[in-house]
């Protein structure tokens, strides 16, 4: 019992030791090396768009991707152009029937 | 009052008013991460990120609580990713060293004692944070912003976003646990 009593008080003694702990503080120029780093964080994060940039296959896959682009506008282009075109010769076509045969209706109504 | 001019001018992203909070409440800050990390180094480097999150996110920040309680919260909440990474970090170490590989486990210095303990409370300190350090997260939480930061229950709850009744139940439990684990290294070294 006794024993078991001076555990418990030994036991209350370490759970009581933060009793009036005194507040820790950082290191001198705390804001200085905070400041430090955030420029270091920025300066670090231009620097990997930088390096993405000047890669390899990064200036690879933009060229393909802007070769791909022109060569789409290129086809869709031509493609339109010669739509206008079938359509320009139907026009023609109907135009020239339908006045052949008005002209033929003509000849026949007066000979 | 004068917080809350601060705290506008930093929200249109003034720096002058970015370095008076720095300066006002970095104490703070680094007391409640070094309760929870346990390691002057480390606390110094996670107060620097809770702060650059602070800078980066003050926008969010509504005033719906007090701003030490979003800023105790900050700290917590990159206290216990940084464990957590730390955490892994040494797992990662352990198995890469079964592999042959050489990476030793990250220094983890057993013998803390925090800087504001009185000289002869020392190893009494030594052997609770060694012991607080095996808790829970959430006891871990309860117990050092009661114990090294001095905060109420009820402003403990108002950082844990939970009630009074729970910070209770919490800290109660990590009382017991502490004896017991107090109890047996006691009788480890007897």
């Amino acid at each position: 019992m006794n024993k078991h009593s001076h555990n418990e008080s030994d036991f209350e003694k370490i759970l009581s030791s933060l009793d009036g702990l005194t507040p820790a503080e950082p290191r001198p120029f705390f804001y200085t090396r905070l400041q430090a780093r955030m420029m270091k964080s920025e300066q670090s994060s231009i620097q990997r768009a930088m390096k993405l940039v000047a890669k390899p296959a990064f200036v690879l896959g933009t060229g393909i991707l802007v070769l791909l682009l022109n060569g789409y506008i290129l086809f869709s282009k031509l493609e339109q152009k010669q739509v206008q075109a079938e359509e320009s010769t139907q026009m023609l076509a109907s135009e020239y029937t339908s006045l052949n045969s008005h002209w033929n209706e003509n000849l026949v109504e007066n000979p | 009052m004068v917080e809350q001019l601060l705290i506008e001018r930093l929200k249109q992203g003034e720096e002058s008013a970015f370095k008076d909070i720095v300066e006002s409440r970095q104490g703070m800050v680094y007391n409640t991460v070094l309760g929870l990390v346990q390691n002057a180094e480390d606390a110094e480097d996670v107060t620097q990120e809770v702060f650059i999150k602070v800078f980066e996110s003050i926008r969010q920040f509504k005033g719906e609580s007090a701003f030490s309680t979003w800023l105790y919260r900050i700290a917590v909440t990159t206290s216990l990713e940084f464990l957590r990474k730390k955490r892994r970090k040494k797992r990662f170490a352990f198995v890469t060293g079964l592999f042959g590989d050489n990476n030793q486990p990250a220094y983890d210095p057993a013998d803390f004692v925090h800087p504001g303990i009185q000289l002869d409370n020392r190893e009494n300190a030594r052997m609770l944070f060694q012991a607080i350090k095996k808790l829970p997260e959430n006891q871990r939480v309860a117990f050092s912003l009661h114990k090294v930061d001095g905060l109420s229950y009820q402003e403990v709850a108002q950082v844990m976003e939970t009630t009074v009744a729970a910070v209770e139940s919490l800290i109660h439990r990590a009382r017991q646990n502490l004896k017991k684990m107090l109890k047996d290294h006691y009788n480890e070294n007897r």
